[in-house]
């Protein structure tokens, strides 16, 4: 988008910038940035055979905030006119005034130039979805339905909805930096109810990533139709598993639901800082078993959490979060890495312009071990090997975290006995992490749908596990 | 109709967009512009941590053309930016295939609306900024003076209010003016713990009129005694137990029931209460009402999203279903008559006794005060949900609990519903009371 003037769609100059700036840092405030965002998003959706519904949604605004002591001001507003610009600082800046952060120490620094830093961009895309015809999102998702209904005759009802959006940002932060970029992406996702006989049963597979129409493909039609139909088929043949504690086997991909409820979140670096997190205070020390190193990336090409760059302007990154099951890196926003006195790790993220930052996740992923998938399942004497997942939840303080299977199998003298559906499962991270002793080489990166949600904000991420095993965790069964 | 405080250059901006759609050749076009104002501040351990304001315009258009429907949204009111995003919404349902059932819900719909003052809009004027800054520190204050000895990590405090207003105009006629205010404040409480275990919990309020607010203090307390209630929780036993489900947690088992009764869920079959309308899908003890006209009600409205005037009615009564969330085109769909495709305010009777009372009565057993994860299986009604509670003994709240579960299928748990406390929440839309149930699948070690 880069068309060679500054925030050039956004029709605002470097002129009202500055002003905006110097008023959001006009009583006190340390730093700040403006964050302007143009976000255009398409959905089509299917059912009964038939797309006969669509939407298409444009949202265009500024958010500014000033920074002082840690605190921060932020307003927001989809009007950019200098008026409003302005009137947005000053709500910003009153977390600097009387009854706020007190008068802080003299702004580090006051844009005089604004520069324009390069951007990579990880997530090429050859066929960008604002170009394509609707006819394109149409043919695809009606694909999807003629396809899964060959596939399996018990099949009574189809939904598929297909979203793309693209969202234009320019950060310009008080420091002169200002960052320009293009986030495409798009999320895909088919469910399925089939019935035999009295039962009924309900299948879903989602595809999510940073990529343009070209993605549309008949591969990726015949994939996702062939999981689905392959999830439906086990539904079908799905018991309850047993209530109690028993071993765990996760399954390589989406398992990382399970490292971004129990240590993602308790990483994140604001919740450390104000005290909130039970790993608050445990740098470098021993929070995991030796087979665990985890690293949160933003830098894997068109994957769903990609980030060419964060929304306080910092490039891209990977950050190791622990290393051979030892606390290494908290992941930071710049509030927090000053806090720290650290760099950003370019983990600030929001929303949209909506939002102020925070620390956020982008892809977690285990590193691969040693094991064969087939060894750990063997392993197993009476457990469950969880495959397809659902959502997932922490209590950061107290560290207590739980996950959805929608999908997975019981594991009967280490053998696949017959599949297992709606399962919650629930266990402590801390102690979750220590105990992790069989670590798969089948890491696998999730291409699934899976946002986060954190202080009201949703963000794309994403996920990468190897196949791992738990020795016990409790399974929300019947017994 | 009171339009006043829908600015007139918004006002305008509907009106344009309604006769560009009509010029353009749609069958029908339904508008509305949206104003919303929202303030919050945020304080932590005595000092303010962050406040956020943000102003937000939007213009929303349901377009119907050619038997062809979709739904466009932008925050781009610039007139020239409105005209392209017109343009592009008719190139975007020109894509689609026709559906005859999609149309306006019609003016015999949108007759009777309520004339009562629903008491949405706050008389007064929006809290000052002082003013939000001497709650969030009343209600720190009250809550570190709750704090008895233990040992305090962190303590959060939060005080926001929002006003909107809007304007809805259809072109069969339809045009309706809506206010409101909401206020919120509420209160998190990190205490320290053995283990290194951080217990955090949290308490809410919220209403429509500044004066329904609870004291800041009592925010503040609530949630200190909360958080205390959470430390050294240990694990439960697996087995079958009596559990009481507290207001704010049941909402959730509340919610589980009525996504079963949506349009989209029940026309697609992913709903395990198809085929149930006249049926019993609970014990005689659960009867729920949609009740659109509660004075100063989260979820009180005239008219429902599709300018469908909202009446009063019941959706369970003693156990037996009597009725559907349909809006018009599920309703046609189905054949079946239109309602609303959501709830307004869901509000189930409550019993006669408070939560002590409930508790009392189930002696030995489970007090689920919170989720955590888990999900239920719209289409087979399981679910599998871990819980965040305390152990009760001897009819009395016992030791907490951590990392427990409650599982089954949601037909079985209403059937197992014995009582409904007295104590439905007022600071939501979904004035839920507490559930006493009987045995109920728990999972532990």
């Amino acid at each position: 988008m880069t068309t060679g003037a500054f925030a050039d769609g956004f029709e605002v100059g470097p002129a009202v910038m500055r002003r905006t700036l110097a008023r959001a840092l006009g009583s006190g405030g340390e730093w700040g940035e403006i964050y302007l965002e143009r976000r255009e998003s398409t959905n089509v959706s299917l059912e009964e055979g038939r797309v006969t519904r669509a939407s298409h949604v444009v949202e265009r605004g500024a958010g500014v905030r000033a920074v002082a002591g840690g605190r921060y001001g932020y307003a927001s507003t989809e009007d950019l006119s200098p008026r409003a610009l302005l009137g947005a600082a000053e709500a910003a800046s009153r977390v600097s005034g009387p009854g706020g952060a007190g008068s802080g120490p003299p702004p580090r620094s006051r844009p005089r130039v604004f520069r324009t830093a390069p951007v990579a961009d990880l997530s090429p895309v050859s066929e960008p979805f604002e170009a394509a015809p609707m006819a394109r999102r149409v043919d695809l998702v009606t694909a999807l339905d003629v396809r899964v209904r060959a596939l399996e005759p018990r099949v009574t009802h189809v939904t598929v909805s297909l979203g793309d959006e693209l969202s234009e940002v320019a950060i310009a932060r008080s420091d002169g930096r200002v960052v320009e970029d293009r986030r495409p992406r798009v999320g895909l996702r088919v469910t399925c109810v089939g019935q035999d006989g009295t039962r009924r049963e309900q299948a879903t597979v989602g595809y999510g990533a940073r990529v343009g129409a070209e993605a549309l493909s008949s591969a990726l039609v015949e994939r996702l139709s062939a999981r689905l139909v392959e999830q439906l088929r086990a539904l079908f043949e799905a018991r309850r598993p047993p209530a109690g504690e028993f071993p765990v086997v996760l399954d390589a991909g989406s398992s990382g639901i399970l490292l971004h409820e129990a240590i993602g979140h308790g990483l994140e670096a604001d919740f450390n800082r104000k005290g909130t997190s039970i790993f608050a205070g445990r740098m470098n020390s021993v929070i995991a078993s030796p087979d665990v190193t985890l690293i949160d990336t933003g830098l894997i090409p068109n994957q769903h959490g990609a980030l060419n760059v964060d929304d306080e302007g910092e490039p891209g990154a990977a950050t190791v979060l622990v290393e051979r099951g030892v606390l290494r890196s908290y992941l930071h926003d710049g509030i927090s890495a000053a806090h720290y006195g650290v760099v950003p790790t370019g983990s600030a993220r929001r929303e949209s312009f909506r939002h102020p930052p925070f620390p956020r996740m982008r892809c977690t992923c285990l590193q691969a071990g040693p094991r064969p998938r087939d060894e750990i399942i063997r392993s197993v004497r009476r457990g469950l090997l969880a495959s397809a997942f659902g959502n997932g939840q922490v209590q950061i303080g107290a560290g207590d975290f739980s996950f959805y299977v929608r999908l997975g199998w019981w594991i009967e003298d280490g053998r696949l006995a017959y599949p297992v559906k709606d399962v919650n499962l629930i266990g402590n991270g801390p102690r979750v992490l220590a105990a992790i002793d069989l670590v798969g080489d089948d890491l696998r990166v999730d291409d699934g749908t899976w946002t986060c949600g954190k202080a009201g904000q949703s963000v794309p991420v994403g996920m990468g596990m190897p196949t791992v095993r738990v020795p016990a965790l409790t399974i929300g069964g019947v017994s | 109709m009171r339009t006043s405080r829908i600015p007139a250059s918004l006002r305008r901006v509907a009106e344009r967009t309604l006769s560009e759609a009509s010029s353009r050749g749609a069958d029908a076009t339904a508008v509305a512009v949206k104003r919303s104002w929202q303030r919050s501040v945020e304080a932590r351990d005595g000092n303010l941590d962050e406040i956020e304001e943000s102003i937000s315009n939007t213009l929303t258009i349901r377009l119907f053309h050619h038997e062809r429907y979709g739904v466009f949204q932008t925050s781009d009111l610039r007139p020239a930016a409105i005209s392209r995003f017109l343009e592009r919404a008719f190139d975007v349902v020109a894509a689609l295939e026709a559906d005859p059932l999609r149309a306006l819900p019609g003016p015999a719909l949108y007759r009777g609306a309520t004339r009562l003052d629903l008491e949405l809009q706050d008389p007064l004027p929006p809290l000052e900024l002082d003013e939000l800054l001497r709650r969030v520190a009343a209600i720190e204050q009250a809550a570190r003076g709750a704090a008895e000895r233990v040992d305090v990590a962190t303590v959060a405090s939060g005080v926001s209010e929002r006003r909107s207003c809007a304007l809805r105009l259809h072109s069969d006629g339809f045009r309706a003016a809506s206010e409101a205010s909401v206020l919120h404040q509420w209160c998190s409480v990190t205490l320290r713990d053995t283990e290194e275990r951080r217990p955090l919990d949290h308490a809410v309020d919220g209403a429509t009129w500044r004066d329904r607010l609870e004291p800041p203090e009592a925010v503040g307390l609530r949630a200190m005694r909360r958080a205390r209630q959470r430390l050294g929780a240990s694990s439960l036993a697996t087995g079958r137990m009596p559990v009481v489900v507290e207001a704010r947690a049941a909402v959730r088992l509340v919610d589980a029931l009525l996504d079963a009764l949506s349009g989209p869920a029940l026309a697609q079959r992913r709903s395990f209460l198809v085929g149930r309308l006249g049926q019993r899908v609970a014990s005689g003890h659960l009867t729920l009402h949609d009740d659109p006209h509660v004075p100063g009600g989260l979820g009180s409205r005239r008219h429902d999203a599709e300018g469908m005037a909202a009446h009063p009615r019941t959706l369970i009564d003693h156990g037996v279903l009597t009725g559907l969330l349909l809006d018009t085109y599920h309703a046609r769909k189905l054949g079946q008559a239109p309602s609303s495709g959501s709830v307004s305010n869901a509000v189930l009777v409550p019993g006669s006794r408070d939560l002590g009372g409930l508790l009392c009565a189930v002696g030995e057993g489970l007090l689920v005060t919170g989720f955590l994860g888990g999900n239920v299986n719209a289409t087979t009604g399981d679910f599998s949900l871990g819980v965040v509670g305390s152990e009760v003994r001897e009819g009395v709240v016992s030791s907490a609990v951590a990392g427990a579960n409650l599982s089954g299928n949601l037909l079985e748990l209403f059937g197992h519903l014995v009582e409904a406390g007295n104590d439905p929440l007022r600071t939501s839309a979904m004035r839920i009371p507490s559930l006493r149930f009987c045995d109920v699948q728990v999972s532990g070690t």
